[in-house]
């Protein structure tokens, strides 16, 4: 009956525990899913001018074949490195907006275990106060 | 006290001062002895009814006038001195009964005065409780403690009702303090998570291989397309990300709105929980305050009903006391004091004492003047063998003397011989 605050202490130490370790966890989740999703985006970028040499090799393949050196300037060459840039272009910004979504997910978790711990905070707040009142009114009733 | 009255005096019983024997010895006039030239006479001999002792008797002359003329004068003169012994008693008994008279009156006063007191204290008690009224100090203590019982249970109330409001405050000071915390904290708290979230920006997608496309004399806008995909995707990412925030900032900011109402819901709900409890526990209050002071009244009626009726009581036996008191008659006594001083008193009682005396003297002359000396002798010794145990004799003798008041000594004598020898026989028995 009568008032202990300690109790609501403990809640809200429990509470900043249990945000403490869901924000420890989504922020290592989030910094391997980052890691995870930066690695196909640098392949993409790499693959140009990389060892993998895309572009180099694009531009000799059409050289060999005439289409493509000093003074000459094939439309063959210029719709084949158009059509591999647009591609690589489009691949290369869906891989960072998949990336980019992925993040904001486990900002929103964040986000959101932030909020759970203030409305937590918030229902302490209210049982405190209900509490209050009926220890008044169980004093007035001691008369 | 009754007064026992003398018998009257017998007819005869003063003799008088011209018959022989006057001036016989008395208690007044004691006995002398005989001298040569007064010759005694023994009456015993000669004539004396049983039971009466004359032989001691000696009588001496009448009157200092010699020798008794006759054997009748001699016993007139015994007689005579029979006659005064009886008188000095009389004088004695009305004396006395005079005195007692006195002293009966006396009391009676007494008795008179003592009832007028009695009578006086009877009313002046009948006054205080007379139609059922209540003795003044009976009254007030009965009044002083019905106010101080009210007035304790009062004063009771008063603090308890006082300590219920004085608690009420305190309880009513909790409940805002601990809601009007709640109430701050949430006004002040950090804004909600999703509000505060950062928004989400598209990235911008570049070409980054257009200078070589430039450098091959390939256009760059053939990467447009794919450009515009990009962005397009990411743009739609990040505004769906930002309207999510949105739509959950929106909806934490309704439930923290419902929980300020909840708030002000459960303290209005609270003071008027508090506010029932203050009000049953007044109702409780007032309900003992009530049952108490129905108590004290119903006490005090009870108290009063019951002095009341000890008051009729008493009230009835007063009235009893002075009915009796009325009837008795000792009311109607004359307590008048008396002025008259001890010797008047005196005085007054020897007056009439003389007066019954002399009245009572002269019908015994009377009597005797109509009568023979020898009748009124015979006369004498009957009266003085009253009780005797010769009843028929003595009614004899009587009825003699009636027929013949006048008669002879030799017919006193003719007509009683035997008294002669009765006498003779009583000396005899008694030597």
């Amino acid at each position: 009956m009568a008032f202990d605050p300690s109790i609501y202490e403990q809640q809200r130490r429990n509470l900043q525990t249990s945000l403490g370790q869901q924000q420890a966890l989504n922020t290592y989740r989030r910094y391997l899913a980052e890691t995870a999703g930066q690695r196909p985006i640098t392949q993409i970028q790499e693959a140009a001018f990389g060892i993998q040499k895309q572009v180099p090799r694009l531009t000799a393949n059409y050289g060999q074949r005439g289409l493509q050196g000093m003074g000459v300037r094939s439309g063959v060459y210029s719709k084949a490195l158009g059509d591999y840039a647009l591609e690589r272009t489009k691949q290369l910004g869906y891989a960072q907006s998949d990336l980019a979504n992925q993040l904001r997910g486990y900002d929103l978790a964040a986000t959101q275990g932030q909020e759970s711990y203030q409305e937590s905070l918030k229902d302490i707040e209210s049982n405190k106060a209900r509490q209050i009142a009926a220890d008044a009114a169980a004093l007035l009733e001691l008369r | 006290m009754p007064v026992t009255k003398y018998e009257p005096a017998p007819p005869g019983a003063r003799p008088k001062t011209n018959v022989p024997g006057a001036g016989a010895p008395s208690v007044f006039n004691p006995i002398l002895p005989p001298t040569a030239d007064t010759p005694s006479v023994d009456v015993a001999a000669d004539f004396e009814l049983p039971t009466y002792d004359w032989s001691g008797a000696v009588l001496g002359g009448g009157g200092g006038s010699g020798a008794p003329a006759s054997y009748y004068d001699a016993l007139g003169s015994a007689r005579g001195l029979e006659a005064q012994t009886a008188s000095d008693k009389l004088d004695l008994e009305i004396a006395k009964y005079n005195q007692q008279q006195a002293l009966d009156t006396a009391a009676l006063q007494r008795k008179g005065l003592g009832a007028q007191e009695a009578l006086k204290y009877y009313q002046g008690q009948l006054g205080s409780v007379e139609g059922g009224q209540i003795p003044e100090a009976l009254n007030t203590t009965l009044e002083e403690q019905k106010a101080a019982r009210e007035g304790f249970a009062n004063t009771t109330y008063g603090n308890l009702l006082s300590r219920l409001g004085t608690r009420y405050g305190e309880a009513q000071g909790l409940t805002d303090e601990g809601f009007s915390a709640l109430k701050s904290y949430l006004e002040s708290a950090p804004q909600n998570a999703y509000a505060t979230a950062p928004r989400a920006t598209a990235a911008p997608v570049s070409n980054d291989i257009a200078q070589y496309m430039q450098s091959q004399g390939v256009d760059a806008a053939r990467v447009q397309p794919g450009l515009l995909a990009a962005q397009a995707a990411a743009q739609g990412g990040a505004a769906n990300y930002n309207n999510l925030l949105t739509t959950l900032a929106a909806t934490s900011t309704q439930a923290n709105q419902s929980r300020l109402n909840e708030q002000a819901m459960a303290q209005r709900l609270a003071q008027a929980t508090l506010t029932a409890q203050k009000a049953a526990q007044e109702g409780a209050l007032d309900q003992a305050k009530i049952a108490q002071l129905n108590a004290i009244q119903e006490q005090y009626t009870a108290s009063r009903l019951q002095l009341q009726r000890d008051s009729i009581a008493r009230e009835n036996a007063l009235r009893d006391a002075i009915a009796t008191l009325q009837g008795s008659g000792s009311l109607n006594i004359d307590t008048t004091p008396s002025t008259e001083t001890p010797e008047e008193r005196a005085a007054r009682i020897a007056a009439a004492t003389a007066a019954e005396k002399a009245a009572a003297d002269k019908a015994a002359a009377e009597t005797a003047a109509s009568r023979s000396k020898a009748v009124q002798t015979l006369a004498n010794q009957v009266a003085a063998a009253k009780g005797s145990n010769a009843p028929a004799l003595q009614a004899r003798a009587n009825a003699f003397i009636a027929a013949n008041p006048t008669a002879t000594p030799a017919q006193v004598k003719a007509e009683f011989p035997q008294l002669r020898a009765a006498a003779v026989k009583a000396t005899a028995k008694k030597k």
